[in-house]
């Protein structure tokens, strides 16, 4: 008795092809984890090294901050050395309204105060 | 059905050898068993080449307890039971179902005039059962043994006998009832 016929059609050389396309695909599966594993190293190598990159920046920059903030102390405590005594009395009662109507009000001339007065009487105002 | 050359794995060969073997005496009947089952040219093709990868896998570890011809057929039928079972799982939500796309895909592939009745044959097949489609389609088109039948789906021999005969009067009223 003859084999039944197929009830499909198969491509061109399909089964001529096949074994080729087999033992590719065999070769393929045969060859294990390795470019995984590789791959993998160099994820972990990489992100660790942006990790580093990053934190690097940041204590750089937190520490670039602290600096400018001494700086600026620095050259904010120079500049009021250099300025007269007078000059801050000046500025500060021209500025502060109530310690000018205070020391009106003890009827003295803000010019006539010294500094140590002044400094009294600020004490007394806010303490 | 003619009968296969390689019937057990030999040892005078290298493994090797074994397998190239095996691939040319099964690759063309196995592809029909399994193009039978899902139909599309493309499924049948990456499913024998995992069948054949399994294959390879566990030839070393072979037991002769049984032929390797019906290992291999098991394998397959296996391979392609679970590619419908997967597509069935993701066809869940689209309101369709694998056997309703199997006979979609069945209209896709061109039969002449007077390959109606093949077409008609095959459509009532997939109408089938699962356990019973299988049963039919290897003791029709392969005419294989109600034994072998029977050791490649893991039923006994009257059940599978039993699901042969179910198999072909669904398909004769089926027939009928188109014609």
């Amino acid at each position: 008795m003859s084999p039944k016929k197929q009830p499909f059609e198969t491509p061109e050389n399909y089964f001529y092809e096949f074994n080729e396309r087999l033992q590719k695909r065999i070769r393929k599966e045969r060859q294990p984890e390795k470019p995984k594993v590789r791959k993998s190293i160099w994820l972990y190598a990489s992100s660790s090294a942006a990790a580093a990159v990053i934190v690097g920046l940041f204590i750089t920059l937190l520490n670039q901050e602290k600096k400018f903030e001494k700086q600026q102390e620095a050259l904010e405590i120079g500049l009021f050395e250099e300025i007269p005594d007078e000059e801050i009395i000046n500025y500060l009662s021209n500025s502060d309204v109530f310690m000018q109507s205070f020391i009106q009000s003890e009827g003295k001339n803000v010019d006539e105060f010294t500094f140590e007065e002044y400094e009294t009487l600020y004490n007394l105002q806010y303490e | 059905m003619q009968e296969p050359i390689v019937l057990k794995v030999s040892k005078t060969i290298t493994l090797e050898e074994q397998f190239n073997q095996i691939v040319n005496e099964y690759k063309e009947r196995l592809y029909w068993h399994i193009r039978k089952i899902v139909i599309d040219h493309d499924d049948t093709d990456d499913i024998l080449q995992e069948t054949f990868v399994k294959v390879w896998n566990n030839l070393e570890g072979f037991r002769e307890e049984s032929s390797v011809y019906t290992w291999i057929y098991r394998i397959a039928t296996n391979e392609s039971l679970g590619f419908l079972r997967k597509k069935k799982r993701r066809s869940f939500f689209s309101l369709s179902n694998a056997d309703y796309d199997l006979a979609s895909k069945l209209d896709v592939y061109p039969f002449l005039e007077a390959e109606r009745i093949t077409h008609k044959l095959q459509k009532a097949i997939l109408k089938l059962p699962t356990q019973q489609r299988l049963t039919f389609n290897m003791r029709y088109y392969d005419e294989m043994k109600f034994k072998d039948i029977a050791q490649i789906l893991g039923k006994s021999e009257g059940a599978v006998k039993a699901h042969f005969h179910h198999a072909r009067k669904k398909i004769e009223t089926e027939m009928l009832d188109e014609s």
